[in-house]
């Protein structure tokens, strides 16, 4: 939801500079159908082959790029490991381990919960009175909290492209070993730091929008130009 | 249930999602419900709630519409001599006139949080169509048992009394004075409207009959009981036109379940006894 608005204007200048683009949301997610909590890992997986096979469907084209933010760049990765005629994918902070992202929206959790910048009184409700499956105010069932532990960009053992950009907003020590992991798969991989800094961890800024525009004509600089060397 | 998206407004600038009941299953006497943006929120809402509340009041009968004024979410960025204010107020009764002229409904309840509450009463005022709002955190003005209410609990509070002498004794320097911001502050500047001329307003409102739903939480800094609202505007024959209710508890953007869960049923509610 933060990154919706970005994610349109980059769509629109994309168009402009002649590129068909979709952007979509995933089952239980945004405007699509399903409530909060129905969907399982599966779904979005399938969801984001849908996506390209409607894409392509539409407009004709045959070789595709995938632009995905945190999970969903860690989706991408793994639902393009099975997928052919990709040709290159941007990951925009993406959550490399699943395990680790779990881990940290549980913490996020608790101390949006206890922050009095959000609530009168903290903890906001005793332990016992909230949804047990609640995170940030979305259902995260215990059979989707496993299946998204399970995510491990760097276990992901075939991609069938050509290339990857990963942009980051703050360097973190798994950054090198990921690099490692991919160049491995035979990908022409590089890292670039974000124009922009999000800190997607403040549990004063959850709710908040984005409208970032350097971090957008980045993409679009890594998406327009052959080789960024 | 049938959702579909519109392209609509000057340029065709502006998008929305109608959710409309199942066939032959809507109301022709029930009023459209209007999903107004929250600051930068796209149409989908704080925590996908226009999303789940516009399905659920679909199974009960009501056409919603959930759309983004220019420059938001999907709508298209627009440039001209108006003001933010004037061009959320022209783009919102443009969304009227569409769902008027392709659904045929010609009156309807304006629901908005925080800028989209002041967004909906300024649209009540101004379009005689609005017979109702629900509005979240909007307008609210002080009385005395809200600085009575505000102050009691540091009265008795041992440390804030230390941080007072504190200050008086060693006052911060300026430096000290600008370590502390709200990383919100730069992103909207609010301003609230001259009591007297919301007063008059309401009392428009009231005069046509406008059912007003007004909802605050916890997280408003210029709220802090049940009955302000009422005490605040004593002199404003209401009458059964208005309904407030006071979530201490939530977080300005009822992120907790419990809290959304508790909201949906009270709007509900609301509607299917107004309407």
């Amino acid at each position: 939801m933060r990154s919706h608005r970005a994610f349109v204007r980059l769509s629109d200048q994309l168009a402009v500079k002649g590129f068909h683009v979709l952007r979509f949301d995933y089952f239980s997610t945004g405007d699509s159908a399903g409530d909060d909590g129905e969907a399982c890992l599966d779904d979005w997986l399938g969801d984001i082959q849908k996506a390209i096979l409607e894409l392509r469907d539409i407009s004709g084209v045959t070789k595709v790029s995938i632009i995905g933010a945190r999970l969903g760049a860690t989706l991408a990765t793994t639902a393009v490991s099975s997928l052919s005629n990709i040709d290159s994918l941007i990951l925009w902070d993406p959550v490399i381990s699943g395990k680790n992202y779990i881990r940290d929206i549980t913490s996020l959790n608790a101390r949006f919960t206890q922050n009095p910048y959000h609530f009168k009184r903290t903890p906001a409700q005793p332990i016992n009175e909230l949804n047990p499956e609640e995170l940030l105010g979305f259902r995260f069932p215990e059979q989707l909290r496993k299946s998204l532990s399970d995510l491990d960009i760097n276990r992901v053992s075939v991609l069938n492209i050509r290339r990857m950009a990963l942009i980051f907003s703050k360097k973190q020590p798994d950054h090198i070993s990921l690099l490692k992991n991919l160049s491995k798969l035979g990908v022409k991989t590089q890292i670039y730091s974000s124009q922009e800094q999000v800190d997607w961890d403040k549990s004063q800024e959850i709710n908040l929008g984005l409208t970032l525009h350097k971090v957008t004509e980045q993409m679009i600089q890594l998406l327009t130009t052959e080789d960024n060397a | 249930m049938k959702e579909r998206v519109h392209q609509f407004g000057i340029n065709n600038a502006l998008i929305g999602i109608t959710t409309e009941p199942e066939e032959g299953t809507a109301s022709s006497s029930l009023p459209a419900v209007i999903f107004l943006n929250s600051g930068l929120l796209h149409h989908v809402g704080m925590s996908r709630f226009h999303v789940h509340l516009s399905r659920i009041l679909a199974a009960q009968g009501y056409i919603s519409f959930r759309f983004d004024l220019s420059g938001i979410g999907d709508s298209i960025t627009q440039k001209g001599p108006s003001s933010v204010v004037e061009r959320s107020i022209n783009e919102t009764r443009e969304a009227l006139d569409y769902i008027q002229s392709s659904l045929g409904v010609d009156h309807f309840v304006l629901f908005g949080l925080c800028t989209g509450a002041d967004n909906g009463h300024r649209v009540a005022v101004a379009d005689e169509r609005v017979c109702g709002t629900v509005l979240l955190d909007g307008y609210t003005y002080p009385t005395v048992n809200f600085v009575l209410h505000r102050y009691k609990d540091k009265v008795f509070n041992i440390p804030t009394w230390y941080r007072f002498l504190r200050r008086c004794l060693f006052p911060p320097t300026s430096n000290e004075q600008n370590v502390e911001t709200d990383s919100t502050d730069v992103l909207y500047a609010w301003q609230l409207p001259p009591k007297q001329l919301v007063k008059q307003q309401l009392e428009q409102l009231v005069s046509r009959r406008v059912q007003l739903l007004q909802i605050f939480t916890g997280a408003s800094q210029g709220y802090n009981y049940q009955q302000q609202f009422q005490d605040a505007f004593r002199s404003v024959d209401f009458g059964t036109c208005i309904k407030v209710e006071y979530f201490e508890n939530s977080d300005h953007t009822f992120t907790l379940l419990n809290d959304r869960d508790a909201l949906t049923s009270l709007i509900v509610d609301w509607m299917n006894t107004r309407f």
